[in-house]
């Protein structure tokens, strides 16, 4: 604890010296901005600023260039909620209890509570990432594709079984977002799939064309023939302040998101999307009001936002410990690193005390400034929900064009993304819920990936998912739930009816 | 409208000369440098690391545009198509003009004809590693383990037909043993499965943090001469393994491209290379600086995409 102590102060010595502090402000703001603008995000900001730090201290850089990794968290929820235009995959999540809470004219509200869950997640990854750095990045060691595959088919089969309304339209939502995942070249094999020859779906649909497709699309589609109701909106600060019991529903939910988004965090590749679904998911099994989430539960808000912030600060330990990025923008840090000619590795925490506890401690520093920031945006954010819908809408989809093309410069997704709009108003009509479609989706070709590969390094024999006991474990999880869902399906239909036609049940 | 003759051809013959004009002057706009691969691996690096310094050199921003997609060949063709002007560029490497034109069978470009070779950035030596899961530490074991195992010890690559592929079936085909192929998606996922035990063996080019971290054993190097950083690591060819095999990077400009604005940038790139900064920091990545003129590279261009022909139809790596 005492060594603890003395390395907090260590890196205070170097976080808050006027030039870090800049560094770190300049960070954050940035990534609150490209965080806000969807589809732009934090790699490209990232990137492009690469070549600058070349020519400051490494030590800064990495703290600018993180700020702004983790300060895009902050920000990517904010057009989610108000816009329902989820920026990141992850942010999906966030539009689901976020968006209804606007739309009852509690956008104040749900924007304020964001800011204080995501401060929540973001300091418990902090503290994980400084105690328990070494140990954790090895328990990442222990997951191979056999592990990976089952997990994923948890996160799976635990979103979606615990769906509630109905287990039938999510199941056959994550079926459909899993056939989707499937679309362009096989790692395995090399091969193209359902591409038909286009080259802008080569490496498969782009994720953000379809999060934004199905999410933000859709809904200018389905608002634009309603009339606004005129709303007398308030904007005084205390309409913005979550009543006490916002706060005592929302407390626990941000502890238990910010576990599952440490836990992915740490996992290299698992990420920010698992956490978020798996913590959202976890929330409504576990409320004792399931039948409003989706309708603007203010769990519903904070479980996800904590556990992706809390993601994008554990996911620093593969990459500083291990060498191990867990995504792209974590692989620009790592370039950024090894062009200063610091190699990331499990000597990194010993070799370079004086950097990695001056990041611990601008994540400190970084996180609050970036609620200060904050707060008093969220009475400027609200007030763009007075904008006339004829001016809002059509700025709104120039802006999903703008960030969906900015990607990969690629006019093909601007196609997609409409498609996956008109996909998503279908779908709105007939009540199948987006969110397990685009879980589904992203987590494909993980699957398939791991599944395949585990069979590999088996040799073929299947039972390597069962006697690996992490995936042992998953995989008895997953039985269990299925069985769960079965057996709750059964008994609602009580004695007498048939069993078998579980469709039914809708 | 008599009085508009005079406007009219004036306006032609600025037409006419602004081209002229623009080779001359050129660079009067923005550089773009296409890296067909996605922020954070090793070609994105080098593009990036050098946009600052060759616009110094320049006088005129350059910028670094990321299309991934399709092991890089959908962003080369694309700039394949471009103008040829010189203002937009591509980084060519071993896999996008050496390996995929063998293994994709449906590739909008072709690498020889389609582009005017503008420079060789670097040159990157393969190592050949083993984790903890073999159990072996030099590579005189590694080849009598290749050889009695049963099951066939395994080998990670970042992706089927991709440069660390193709050199493991090269090297496989060269000393004569089996090893089973289990492709991951990018190099840093391969590198993890190496260190965690769950695959055997790994050809690559970013290993040496690993090495030095202890958690990676080098065995050999594919390249005909050792590795300034690791003097103790043998190449293959000193152990008897006839492999000679290094990734590289470079720009190429579309077919077309004036000559003088291609020497134009070679000259800015190559000045950039000689600077001690920009040399550290490749030394810092582990990558080796080459330079040389257009025609070197052209020249090189053609003998590695034969070479790499010929590898990919004997080794079997392009079997669909």
């Amino acid at each position: 604890m005492s060594d603890l102590l003395s390395n907090l102060v260590l890196g205070a010595g170097v976080a808050f010296s006027w030039s870090a502090l800049f560094y770190c402000f300049a960070g954050v703001s940035l990534g609150m901005v490209v965080g806000v603008l969807p589809g732009v995000g934090p790699l490209p900001a990232i990137a492009m600023l690469l070549p600058i730090t070349f020519y400051i201290d490494p030590t800064e850089a990495i703290i600018m260039l993180a700020g702004i990794y983790y300060g895009g968290q902050y920000g990517a929820s904010t057009a989610s909620i108000l816009l329902n235009l989820p920026g990141t995959p992850p942010a999906a999540v966030t539009c689901l209890d976020g968006y209804p809470m606007a739309k009852q004219g509690r956008a104040g509200v749900a924007l304020f509570i964001t800011a204080i869950a995501s401060l929540v997640g973001s300091m418990f990854g902090i503290v994980l990432v400084g105690t328990f750095a070494p140990v954790l990045a090895r328990f990442a060691l222990e997951f191979g594709a056999a592990e990976y595959f089952s997990l994923i088919l948890f996160a799976l089969i635990g979103t979606s079984a615990i769906g509630g309304d109905s287990f039938l339209r999510s199941v056959s939502m994550v079926a459909v977002g899993l056939l989707l995942g499937i679309v362009g070249q096989d790692v395995t094999s090399g091969q193209f799939r359902f591409t038909f020859g286009i080259p802008g779906i080569a490496d498969g649909l782009s994720i953000v064309a379809v999060a934004m497709g199905i999410f933000g699309v859709s809904e200018v589609m389905a608002s634009a023939h309603v009339a606004r109701d005129k709303k007398p909106e308030s904007f005084g600060f205390r309409n913005m302040l979550p009543s006490r019991s916002d706060f005592r529903r929302a407390w626990p939910s941000m502890g238990r998101g910010s576990l599952f988004g440490a836990i992915c965090g740490i996992l290299p590749g698992a990420g920010a999307s698992m956490a978020v679904f798996i913590a959202y998911a976890f929330e409504k099994r576990i409320s004792k009001t399931p039948e409003i989430f989706g309708k603007g539960a203010i769990e519903g808000v904070t479980a996800p936002e904590s556990a992706n912030n809390a993601t994008a600060q554990t996911a620093f330990i593969p990459t500083l410990t291990l060498g191990v990025p867990g995504d792209a923008v974590m692989a620009v840090m790592l370039g950024a690193l090894m062009i200063h000619g610091i190699n990331p590795g499990p000597g990194l925490i010993e070799e370079q005390p004086q950097m990695f506890w001056g990041l611990v401690v601008s994540f400190l520093i970084g996180n609050a400034i970036l609620v200060i920031l904050n707060i008093p945006l969220v009475g400027i954010w609200t007030r763009l929900l007075q904008i006339p819908y004829a001016v809002l809408f059509p700025i709104i989809l120039a802006l999903i064009c703008i960030g969906v093309y900015s990607i990969n410069y690629s006019t093909f997704d601007i196609f997609l993304v409409i498609a996956f709009g008109v996909l998503g108003y279908g779908m709105k009509l007939l009540r199948f819920p987006p969110a397990p479609l685009l879980l589904g989706f992203i987590l494909s070709p993980m699957l398939e990936e791991n599944f395949r590969r585990a069979l590999l390094l088996s040799r073929g024999d299947w039972m390597t998912f069962l006697v690996q006991p992490i995936s042992g474990v998953f995989i008895g999880l997953s039985t269990a739930l299925v069985l769960f869902a079965v057996i709750t399906a059964l008994r609602r239909r009580g004695p007498g009816r048939h069993p078998g036609a579980l469709s039914e049940t809708e | 409208m008599t009085f508009l003759k005079p406007v009219g051809s004036t306006i032609a013959l600025v037409a006419l000369a602004a081209p002229v004009m623009a080779q001359e002057n050129w660079p009067t706009e923005p550089v773009h440098i296409v890296v067909p691969y996605s922020a954070g691996g090793n070609n994105d690096r080098v593009a990036r690391t050098l946009s600052e310094p060759v616009s110094k050199e320049l006088g005129q921003p350059v910028v670094v545009e990321n299309r991934a997609g399709a092991g890089g060949t959908i962003a080369t063709g694309e700039v394949a198509q471009a103008d040829p002007d010189g203002y937009t560029i591509v980084m060519c490497e071993i896999g996008t003009m050496g390996i995929n034109p063998h293994v994709y069978n449906n590739l909008t470009y072709d690498p020889v004809d389609d582009f005017d070779p503008v420079i060789q950035i670097t040159s990157v030596p393969l190592i050949l590693g083993v984790g903890p899961k073999l159990g072996v530490s030099t590579f005189e074991e590694f080849l009598e383990l290749a050889r009695e195992a049963d099951p066939e010890i395994d080998y990670a690559s970042s992706g089927q037909g991709s440069a660390q592929h193709l050199a493991f079936e090269y090297f496989k085909s060269q000393a004569g043993i089996e090893a089973l192929h289990i492709p991951y998606n990018g190099a840093s996922q391969a590198r993890t499965a190496l260190i965690s035990g769950e695959v055997g063996a790994f050809i690559d080019g970013t290993l040496i943090p690993s090495i030095e971290d202890g958690e990676v054993t080098p065995l050999a190097v594919t390249s005909s001469e050792r590795v300034e950083s690791l003097p103790d690591v043998p190449t293959m060819q000193e152990k008897g393994i006839d492999v000679d095999y290094t990734a590289w990077h470079g720009f190429c400009a579309p077919d077309g491209t004036d000559p003088a604005v291609v020497d134009k940038l070679n000259t800015a790139v190559a000045d950039a290379l000689k600077q001690p900064d920009v040399q550290e920091r490749f030394k810092a990545l582990n990558i080796g600086i080459v330079g040389g003129t257009p025609e070197e590279f052209a020249t090189f261009i053609q003998e590695e995409n034969a070479k790499l022909g010929k590898l990919v139809e004997e080794s079997g790596a392009a079997e669909r």
